[in-house]
């Protein structure tokens, strides 16, 4: 590093932060930016900017937004009946892409890990609950993750959220589109069998 | 050493670059280790089914540069305990517990063994929320069973400051994390830091327990006492010898107890 000079120095190590981002790619991000116009660089340092200070967490749903509480909490069209619990608010995307879905959402912003030490009292369990006890809601659908994680913190909720009366599903599992049989691992196929529709 | 085979079971797999999982193996052959599964994450990998955690397959890998590349399962069995939590967070446990003991490319056949061995009792028994405590004493059993296998077997049988066998005389002896094993009541009277207490019941289960398989680990009765006793010493003991804090036992042991 100290072959630059102090300013490229210190936007090489700021880029370097970024996830998936290693020492060349860095340098490689930081002489773009110092090739461009200074404008475009403005352009670049306001958009970072204005996000970093203007996204928070909904305080209904804790999902990214730009205004307290976000659009879908606010959107009337929207059954409030019906919540979709999701681990991380590119979920929310996820299942928005789907248009299938007319419900609310809760954003978690985790998973019970028990191997990286994250446990209940680090995701947002408790604002989830006080929605539930708030009445009004019917049905919760658990959406987490197929992966350990998500299934222990699907089968903790629902056990949490059992008592409480509301009806507690979770999103199936199955062949991907496009999946071979040949490939797919036992539990997903008897999952498959189980779950099988007439046509 | 180019392309090579070897049977193993997915400890853990976690996101790896862009459409990649870097997954820790308990190899038969080469013990732990950490491989890449290109593209586990696209939706037609044909990886995808067999580097699930717990899942038991016949693997070809490739020498990477860093990480080995996995190129090819055959899955034999996949353990998942999908529907039970208990299950599924004792197993995640021991998991955890072997990602942190095993050192990587050492083989220990005999501890790959009693994994899987492991995993099929608790695959076996029924999926009922009433049996969290057994699952919690297979969880215990684990642990000494894991810590023989790798290298930290407790010395149960004699005193570790006199070396004299101990007299099923006295209702109590203690176990101590520095000595690695028992002492008697002769040597140490009064409580002191790292002795813990140890009643001779629970003792004669530890005892046992080291040379029982552990198909057999329901027919020895372990009551609430000896319970709580196996929890204070086993973990402590671990924690000891790895000389570091294990979080995920406690957690899942919470998990359980926060429910309703």
């Amino acid at each position: 590093m100290t072959y630059y000079v102090g300013p490229v120095a210190n936007l090489i190590r700021e880029l370097h932060k970024l996830p998936g981002i290693g020492p060349k790619s860095a340098q490689r991000l930081a002489f773009f930016i110092l090739q461009l116009p200074v404008a475009e660089a403005q352009r670049l340092a306001e958009a970072i900017l204005v996000a970093r200070e203007k996204i928070s967490y909904c305080s209904i749903c804790g999902n990214l937004t730009d205004q307290d509480p976000c659009s879908i909490c606010r959107d009337e069209a929207r059954n409030p009946a019906l919540i979709c619990v999701v681990e991380q608010a590119r979920d929310v995307i996820a299942i928005e892409k789907t248009r299938n879905y007319r419900g609310r959402y809760h954003v978690l912003q985790g998973a019970l890990s028990p191997m990286d030490g994250i446990g209940p009292e680090k995701l947002r369990i408790t604002e989830l609950i006080d929605r539930i006890q708030n009445g009004g809601v019917q049905e919760v659908i658990l959406g987490t993750n197929l992966n350990p994680e998500g299934d222990v913190t699907a089968m903790y909720l629902a056990k949490l959220l059992k008592p409480s009366g509301v009806r507690v599903t979770r999103l199936a599992h199955g062949l991907p589109v496009g999946g071979d049989l040949e490939y797919a691992d036992e539990l997903t196929l008897s999952k498959s069998l189980e779950g099988r529709r007439e046509m | 050493m180019g392309f090579y085979k070897t049977e193993a079971v997915v400890l853990r797999n976690r996101d790896f670059r862009e459409a990649d999982q870097l997954v820790t193996l308990f190899s038969l052959d080469y013990g732990k280790i950490k491989a890449v599964a290109r593209g586990a994450r696209k939706p037609k990998s044909r990886l995808r089914g067999g580097i699930q955690a717990f899942t038991w397959n016949d693997l070809m890998l490739h020498t990477g540069r860093n990480l080995d590349i996995i190129t090819g399962c055959d899955i034999r069995r996949s353990f998942y305990f999908r529907e039970d939590l208990d299950k599924l967070t004792n197993a995640l446990y021991w998991a955890d517990l072997l990602e942190r003991i095993l050192p990587e490319r050492e083989a220990n056949p005999a501890l790959y063994a009693l994994f899987i061995n492991f995993l099929q009792v608790l695959d076996s028994l029924p999926d009922n929320p009433k049996m969290t405590d057994d699952y919690r004493v297979l969880s215990h059993l684990f642990e000494l069973k894991l810590a023989n296998l790798a290298g930290y077997r407790p010395d149960l049988n004699q005193c570790g400051y006199c070396q004299k066998p101990l007299t099923p005389a006295k209702g109590r002896v203690w176990f101590s994390l520095g000595l690695g094993g028992v002492v008697c009541p002769v040597c140490v009277q009064a409580p002191e830091a790292g002795f813990l207490p140890l009643s001779l019941g629970t003792l004669k289960i530890m005892q046992y327990w080291l040379g029982m398989p552990v198909q057999q680990f329901y027919r020895l009765k372990v009551t609430k006492s000896n319970r709580q006793e196996l929890k204070r010493i086993l973990p402590a003991f671990l924690e000891y010898y790895l000389e570091q804090g294990i979080s995920s036992g406690k957690l899942v042991r919470d998990l359980g107890d926060n429910l309703p």
